[in-house]
């Protein structure tokens, strides 16, 4: 059979026996959602592991943080480094304004937002 | 203002009557009108009494605080229905809005503190006792010992006013300016933890995403600005050290604003995506205040009143999806459209404001606030632009993630929205969505 499809014939079987798998979980889910005696109070839908696993994975991702080299360049590069950056340049644009209007070199009319 | 510490207190044993849960709800409805009564003079404290005073912005967010209130009670309808320790639940309620109301009305800076303070109890006791998840005890810790860490030194620091001044009065802080960096970064410390700011803002997803509705209702709407109250009081004695040292927390909450807003869309957790989009409104909030600009203290004071009503909608909203399907995963409550196309429209409502789009109160506040932070120094340009943009990505995210395509085909059963649920929305929605044509209530201070 594998060669009618031009795969070998351990991918041929791999892919039976996923789409076997595949079968197996479509029939326990439709077993479920038409079970007329479901209790709907416990939770409002059907249950899956798997979904499970996602949400208390994501729920538990401080927990399990390692601080190692990578992560810790990776929060200076993104978190101080551009916070101590923007602090400098923000800090230089202003005193450099302030200078300038105390030495008198801004004429009145071009100082913005002066009656903010 | 006795006469509402008389009300409030007066209303506790009431909660442990039978059959009395929607009677202290109607005597909180009653309350916000007789408070609405109280004429304010908008340029300076009145309504004084023993050490209590209405000043313009006590006066919106102690009103902010009734008027929450009343839709706490409004969303709980569960705990009621199901006999979840109902009267205890309202004597939580009242306790709390009575500790908010005397924060925000009393005149001396460490009676502030005692009920800024005490308040923390209460919240602590509605994660504890209504929540769900077995998370919420980690949430109530992180909750209580942030604050407290924090508040410590500002505890310290006021006794230290105290031995100088020998004054505590918040109308006679004007007269004086202390230019001690220890005392600058005690004093503030506590607020910008409440606020949160970036670095600190650890405790708020978790509490509020482990909080039941009430809980994440008031922290939303009124815990976060005990934070923005308390800096706009303090700051006036901290003027001349707050002009140079000002900057780097206007630097911190705005880059970390951008990336609180890009972490929304990493959420799964409906929840958890509200939280964080609290942070990112909170950390404009911090930029505005911390400028000093009269646009900025006032712009901060409406977006303070819009977060409140327009997270606390959006909590609302949440729990209705939760209550039907016991989970706050996206991946569940996804094409709600298909289930309560009336419920859509208010969703988006709700996420339009979160998004400051107009015509709502947070637009008004936004505008105030960029454009305050623009005048301090163009470069905040670069950070506000960011902010905004995302922030109205991740609004959008959640209303069509939420509300649009196919449903999740594992559903077994859903109920439409009932009258409750919409009165509820409603009533976040019109006086977030009303008070922008008569915004001079708000934007006219001292």
């Amino acid at each position: 059979m594998a060669e009618k499809y031009g795969i070998s014939e351990g991918q041929f079987q791999l892919i039976q026996k996923q789409a076997e798998r595949r079968a197996e979980m479509r029939q326990e889910f439709l077993k479920q959602r038409t079970n007329p005696f479901k209790h709907a109070a416990e939770a409002g839908y059907i249950f899956d592991p798997a979904h499970q696993k996602f949400l208390s994975m994501k729920v538990t991702q401080f927990e399990r943080f390692q601080p190692n080299p990578r992560t810790s360049l990776f929060g200076v590069l993104t978190i101080i480094v551009p916070m101590l950056t923007y602090g400098y340049f923000i800090w230089n644009e202003r005193n450099d304004r302030e200078q300038k209007i105390r030495a008198g070199e801004m004429p009145y009319r071009d100082r913005l937002f002066k009656l903010c | 203002m006795m006469k509402f510490m008389m009300m409030m207190i007066f209303m506790m044993p009431l909660c442990f009557k039978k059959n009395m849960f929607w009677m202290v709800q109607n005597m909180l409805m009653m309350m916000v009108f007789l408070f609405m009564n109280l004429s304010i003079n908008i340029i300076s404290f009145c309504n004084l009494s023993y050490m209590m005073g209405c000043d313009l912005i006590s006066y919106g967010l102690i009103l902010l605080s009734i008027w929450i209130s009343f839709l706490m009670i409004m969303a709980s309808e569960n705990l009621m229905k199901k006999k979840n320790y109902e009267s205890f639940f309202l004597f939580n309620i009242i306790m709390l809005l009575l500790m908010l109301y005397l924060t925000f009305s009393v005149m001396n800076l460490f009676m502030f503190y005692l009920f800024f303070e005490g308040s923390l109890i209460p919240t602590l006791m509605l994660i504890i006792g209504w929540g769900y998840q077995p998370e919420r005890i980690q949430a109530g810790l992180y909750l209580l010992f942030y604050t407290l860490f924090a508040s410590l030194p500002l505890l310290l620091g006021i006794f230290y006013l105290y031995s100088e001044m020998n004054c505590m009065m918040m109308y006679f802080l004007k007269f004086y300016n202390y230019e001690f960096v220890f005392l600058y970064m005690c004093l503030i410390l506590a607020f910008l933890v409440k606020m949160p700011m970036y670095f600190v803002h650890l405790w708020l997803p978790k509490a509020h995403v482990e909080a039941s509705i009430s809980g994440s209702m008031i922290l939303a709407a009124i815990m976060l600005k005990l934070g923005g109250y308390g800096l706009l009081r303090i700051l006036i004695i901290l003027q001349k050290i707050g002009l140079k040292m000002n900057f780097i927390w206007v630097v911190i909450s705005l880059i970390g604003g951008f990336y609180i807003s890009l972490k929304c869309f990493c959420q799964i957790d409906m929840k958890s995506l509200i939280a964080y989009s609290s942070v990112c409104h909170m950390s404009i909030v911090i930029g505005g205040i911390m400028t000093m600009n009269y646009w900025g203290f006032l712009g901060s004071y409406v977006l303070m009143i819009s977060h409140g009503l327009c997270s606390s909608g959006l909590f609302c909203l949440s729990n209705i999806n939760y209550e039907r399907l016991s989970s706050r995963s996206l991946f569940l409550n996804k094409g709600m459209m298909n289930f309560m196309p009336s419920l859509s429209f208010w969703w988006f409502l709700m996420l339009s404001s979160n998004m400051a789009a107009p015509p709502s109160l947070n637009l008004m506040g936004e505008i105030s606030l960029i454009n305050s932070l623009i005048s301090w120094s163009w470069m905040t340009m670069i950070s506000l632009m960011l902010i905004s943009f995302f922030s109205a990505g991740y609004s959008l995210y959640l209303y069509s993630f939420t509300q649009h395509g196919n449903y999740n085909i594992g559903i077994y059963s859903f109920y439409m929205g009932v009258s409750r649920e919409y009165l509820m929305l409603m009533l976040h929605w019109l006086p977030l969505n009303l008070l922008i044509m008569k915004v001079d209530y708000s934007m006219i201070w001292f």
